[in-house]
């Protein structure tokens, strides 16, 4: 396991233990869906998981998010999720992909409707970690928000080296849409 | 099906405006790191007080000139991202990914003693306050400050919004500013005190991320995540949100340029933003249309931009041109004629389409329906914004884009030739040139054409250019006649016998003097006289005699456009820069005179490839920088600047200078001159000279660059030296050299006179001596005596008087063979007085005795001649010899001397004394060794003693 994932583990432990300080404004995951897309010229790939893990704290404007890599479903063809776990991701060295961080921008929850704001921190792939700024909306409704957000991941800044010849094959930037739903603790 | 079509076209314009975003680029240089450095790319750079670009990479720094790139890695660091550069009096300041600080002077790395400690994420930026204290952001733990060699760290409890800092800039007055993840931090330290004032979205900053800052012309210039770029005035804090539409994502750099800003963002390239309202620009940077994150922008001391992406490569680009491609006109791209109205439209013709670039948007050409298949070669707008459109074979057009009337004039109208290939006009009066002839048109109320032919005074009737310059002079360029000029009415020819080579004449232009310039076809340019006209030659030549426009810009240069370059000359120094394929212009192959001018005075060529405007704001740096960067001794840079005193063997001597012109460095020539020891300058290309062997002397080394190989008018930096000359040729050994065989000499000659003196005096004392021996030994009395002797001894035995005969004559011989000799042997000597002691003794019998004591050991003793038997003949003279009173003469030797010494019984009456006999002995030892001759007398001896001369 390594440190980063330690540390995620630390820190939702921190997050979920802490029961007594109700006036944090902890929202947990219950429904979480992440989608990526790669459009090469010659082949589009899609895949999902439904096992997106989240926790927001809205008082200390943290969070930590993360998706186990062998959870995505869909692809053209089954080698091509073997592929994509063995070849690229390494899904046995690299289990998880990690976003934790701050949110920049405060959010009201006492009024609802939807709020865009920016997830500040740091996004794992691939065993790499990249600094990055996520732009998401949060629906707030009562005690249940529902988070989404759209980003890019260029492979080459996860250290995600692709054949040449795939190149057509395997977009160099891939489109990850994310779509959760959130519950306070 | 109507609704379909209005789909289809607006599909249509938004792919094109997609596809035209990408038109307008300047042209970038790239500069590619060399294969050793395979696995580097570049982060950050800097330029150096001295001129130098620094490259911060993941492999150290790399120092680049031009061409050549050095690599400087401070050995503990290695493998250490460098992540900030920044430049003070300390030296070259450097920020590692890790938050290590490292230090370079003078091209070594200089440890620091700092105290505290350093952050151990990233310094992303460092800058420097009003008091020289140092400033540095780190992401992730604040601000840190360096003062009197302590490290302070800032963070929440001191005030800073937040800690994850981006970057760090220092505003007019000193102040430092932060960029935080919740606005900016103004800082400033005092008294062992910070403090912090925040600017964030509370105040009207437009985003709290704020990613960069750099301190502009009209105030801080504040790069924002998402909200693109802000300018905030340092005193009132007023904050002026420059870009309210903005789209591209966060803003990774800024670079603030001439009157814009070049905006570098994290993926969606440069953006071109106007600081006076303009509309935003992409620029093009990789014609592949690549996704490009920019990792700085940086404008140089020469005012090229550079751009660094986290690649090898580095690009650099300059104002001089930017292009204009359009690729959506296919095949028909090739400009014909140009012409930029006053209200900021561009208007520009194909082979068959007039087309229109708005002021708004300045990147989309919109096609002019009413001009469609029509081959227009010329456009000139008039006073009241009409615009004439000159084409082949359809005659002239006047086009009011307002109210969108056209009136198109042709031979039926009056005009002389419908090909039209050039308009000028002053006022209401318009000029057109065609192949026909002339027209002159009246267009203040209603139309009236006046037409000249060569029967008017024309040289020809085909004309390619009609110009009017400022003195409403009109000017026309023939094919074939060379230059009509059209002065109050009178036309006057100027051709092959007023300085033309050539008869063709394409391109007449007035520079801002008022001076009137033309070139021909195939044989360069000429300048008016007043009479004639002169051929203008550059320094440096015209790359193509075959000029396509000649026009003179508002800074009072001539651009000279032909089939591959747009060259830049300067009319009063001669001096030409070329610009061709190095600065992106291909087979640009124009048409002749297709050109306008707009409002700010850049000029827009029409190419084969769109068009291009020169930009005339552009500072047109006119030389290179030249600096001498190291003397060299054996090769050897031990030697400092200040050291340019050296030593008669420190004469291998080698010079490293540079000419700093990143616009074009390979284009670098140098001169070169030691003075002191060249005569002539040397040219040269290369960038290290060695002078090897220098005679000691004064030098002065003297280097000039220039990136047009002419240097009259180039600065000169020179380097003054001495080398002093070995310590045997110095001045001061020569007088002591000269001063030591002075004195020698002297001494030398004076010595000698002494020694002649002596020498001539012991000559005379000899004579003197020889003459009184000689004198004493023929004295009557001694003969006389000798020869009573001799009777007395005949008498009685005759053998003795034949021994006694022997004796005399053996004495008188040694006499006369000894006198001429200085010194005689001691054995000889006694030889002598033996003889004379024979002689004596026959007449003295026993009353006279001489003992004669002298060891072996003293036989060959130096005596002048004569001396001891002169001492004893004296005391034969001086003494009674009687039965009764015997006399007794002793030759010993005591110590050093051979005394001769008598019992004392002086005779009453002397035997006449010669007188000068001892006082010539003494003066004659005198003048042999330094010992005296000393004579004792007592009662009852006298004792003479002459020094021993061994």
């Amino acid at each position: 396991m390594s440190k980063q994932l330690r540390i995620l583990f630390f820190l939702v432990l921190m997050l979920s233990a802490l029961p007594g300080r109700s006036q944090d404004n902890i929202f947990q995951v219950t429904a979480g869906t992440i989608h990526f897309k790669s459009d090469a010229p010659l082949e589009l790939i899609e895949a999902s998981s439904n096992d997106l893990k989240g926790l927001i704290n809205f008082t200390s404007g943290s969070f930590a998010f993360s998706v186990s890599v062998n959870s995505f479903q869909g692809f053209n063809s089954s080698l091509q999720r073997e592929h994509f776990n063995e070849n690229y991701m390494e899904s046995e060295k690299f289990p998880k992909a990690t976003f934790t961080g701050k949110i920049i921008e405060t959010v009201d929850l006492a009024t609802e409707g939807d709020v865009t704001i920016r997830a500040k921190g740091k996004l794992n792939i691939h065993g790499i970690e990249q600094e990055r700024i996520i732009r998401s909306t949060i629906n707030v409704k009562g005690n249940k928000l529902t988070i989404k957000s759209t980003f890019t991941v260029l492979l080459q800044e996860h250290n995600i080296t692709i054949p040449k010849v795939v190149q057509q094959k395997i977009a160099e930037e891939i489109y990850v849409t994310i779509d959760a739903t959130a519950e306070k603790k | 099906m109507n609704w379909f079509i209005f789909r289809l076209t607006l599909l249509a314009s938004y792919l094109l405006i997609l596809f035209e975003s990408f038109a307008q680029s300047p042209h970038f240089r790239e500069h590619t790191l060399p294969a050793e450095f395979r696995n580097t790319i570049i982060l950050k750079i800097q330029q150096d007080k001295n001129g130098f670009m620094w490259l911060a990479t993941n492999n150290g720094l790399i120092r680049f000139d031009g061409i050549s790139y050095k690599q400087f890695v401070q050995d503990s660091l290695h493998r250490t991202p460098i992540t900030a550069l920044f430049e003070n009096k300390h030296g070259l300041w450097i920020g590692y990914e890790d938050g290590k600080l490292g230090l370079l002077k003078d091209e070594r790395f200089v440890k620091t003693s700092l105290r505290g400690q350093l952050p151990s994420a990233e310094i992303n930026a460092i800058a420097e306050d009003e008091k020289g204290q140092l400033w540095f952001s780190s992401y992730g733990e604040g601000l840190f400050m360096i003062a009197d060699d302590s490290i302070y760290r800032f963070d929440e409890r001191h005030g800073l919004n937040d800690v994850f800092a981006y970057s760090i800039a220092t505003d007019a007055k000193g102040q430092i500013w932060a960029g935080t993840d919740n606005g900016i931090a103004i800082c400033s330290f005092d008294n062992g005190e910070v403090k912090i004032t925040q600017l964030t979205v509370a105040d009207g900053l437009p985003d709290n991320i704020v990613t960069t800052l750099s301190n502009g012309k009209q105030g801080m210039i504040v790069g924002m995540e998402s909200r693109g770029v802000c300018i905030i005035d340092p005193r009132t804090k007023h904050i002026e949100h420059i870009t309210p539409q903005w789209t591209f994502g966060s803003v990774k750099t800024i670079a603030e340029w001439t009157d814009d800003l070049w905006v570098g963002t994290a993926l969606k390239g440069i953006i071109e933003v106007g600081l006076n309202n303009q509309p935003l620009t992409e620029i093009t940077i990789d014609q592949s249309g690549k996704l490009s994150r920019t990792h700085q922008l940086m404008i140089d001391n020469e005012r090229n931009l550079w751009v660094v992406s986290g690649t090898r490569t580095l690009k650099s680009t300059n104002r001089t041109f930017t292009f204009y491609r359009f690729p959506s006109l296919g095949e028909a791209n090739g400009v014909q004629a140009v012409l930029a109205s006053k209200n900021g439209e561009l208007w520009f013709s194909t082979r068959s389409q007039l087309y229109m670039l708005p002021v708004e948007n300045g990147d989309v050409p919109t096609p002019v329906k009413q001009f469609a298949n029509l081959n227009i070669i010329s456009l000139f707008e008039d006073e009241s914004s009409r615009l004439w459109i000159g084409t082949f074979d359809n005659g002239l057009y006047c086009y009011e884009p307002k109210t969108g009337r056209i009136t198109r004039y042709t031979e039926q109208n009056g005009i002389v030739n419908n090909n039209i290939l050039s308009i000028a006009g002053k006022g209401s009066t318009i000029w057109i040139a065609t192949l026909g002839g002339v027209s002159k048109i009246e267009t203040g109320s209603g139309f009236r054409v006046e037409n000249f032919t060569t029967e008017s005074g024309l040289g020809s009737n085909f004309i390619y250019k009609v110009f009017i310059d400022r003195q409403d002079r009109v000017w026309f360029g023939t094919d074939g006649r060379g230059v009509t000029l059209l002065n109050d009415g009178v036309f006057k020819n100027f051709s092959l016998q007023d300085g033309l080579k050539s008869n063709i004449v394409y391109c007449i232009t007035e520079d801002i003097r008022g001076q009137i310039w033309i070139s021909t076809s195939n044989t360069g340019i000429y300048r008016f006289t007043g009479k004639g006209f002169q051929s203008f030659s550059p320094h440096s030549g015209l790359r193509d005699l075959n000029i396509a426009s000649l026009v003179a810009d508002p800074k009072n240069n001539l651009l000279v456009v032909s089939r591959q370059s747009i060259d830049v000359l300067n009319p009063k120094t001669g001096n030409i820069f070329y610009h061709s394929q190095e600065m992106g212009i291909g087979e640009i192959d124009p048409n002749i005179n297709n050109h306008t001018q707009d409002d700010a005075g850049n000029i827009w060529l029409g190419t084969q490839f769109g068009l291009i405007r020169y930009n005339v704001s552009n500072t047109f740096q006119e030389w290179p920088v030249t600096r001498i960067n190291k003397m060299l001794v054996y090769l050897s840079d031990n030697v400092t600047d200040t050291t340019a005193n050296l030593a008669h063997d420190q004469n291998h001597i080698s010079f490293d200078y540079i000419g700093f012109w990143y616009h074009d460095p390979q284009e670098v020539s140098y001169r070169i001159k030691l003075e002191g020891y060249d005569r002539e300058w040397t040219d040269s290309r290369n960038r290290f000279v060695t002078y090897p062997s220098l005679p000691p002397g004064e030098y002065t080394f003297k280097v000039e660059s220039s990136a047009t190989s002419y240097f009259k008018g180039a600065p000169t930096i020179s380097y003054q030296f001495q080398i002093h000359p070995p310590f045997y040729s110095t001045p001061w050994f020569y007088t002591v050299c000269v001063t030591i065989t002075g004195i020698a000499l002297f001494v030398f000659i004076k010595r000698r006179e002494r020694n002649l003196k002596l020498r001539e005096k012991m000559e005379k004392e000899k004579i003197n001596f020889q003459f009184q021996t000689l004198k004493s030994q023929v004295n009557p009395h001694f003969l006389f005596n000798s020869f009573n002797t001799l009777i007395a001894v005949i008498e009685q035995d005759q053998e003795t008087a034949v021994e006694y005969v022997e004796k005399l004559s053996d004495f008188y011989r040694n006499i006369l063979q000894y006198r001429e000799q200085d010194v005689i042997s001691l054995e000889k000597e006694l030889a002598l007085i033996d003889d004379y002691y024979f002689l004596q003794l026959k007449r003295y019998r026993n009353n006279f005795t001489l003992t004669v004591n002298i060891p072996d050991a003293y036989k060959h003793a130096q005596i002048p001649p004569l001396t001891l038997q002169l001492l004893i003949e004296n005391a034969v003279k001086h003494n009674i010899i009687s039965k009764e009173k015997p006399l007794h003469v002793d030759v010993v030797v005591q110590k050093d001397f051979i005394a001769v010494r008598n019992n004392l019984q002086r005779k009453m009456e002397y035997e006449r004394s010669t007188g000068v006999g001892l006082s010539n002995i003494i003066s004659r030892f005198r003048l042999l060794t330094t010992r005296e001759v000393e004579i004792s007398e007592t009662d009852s001896h006298f004792t003479v003693m002459v020094p021993i001369l061994m």
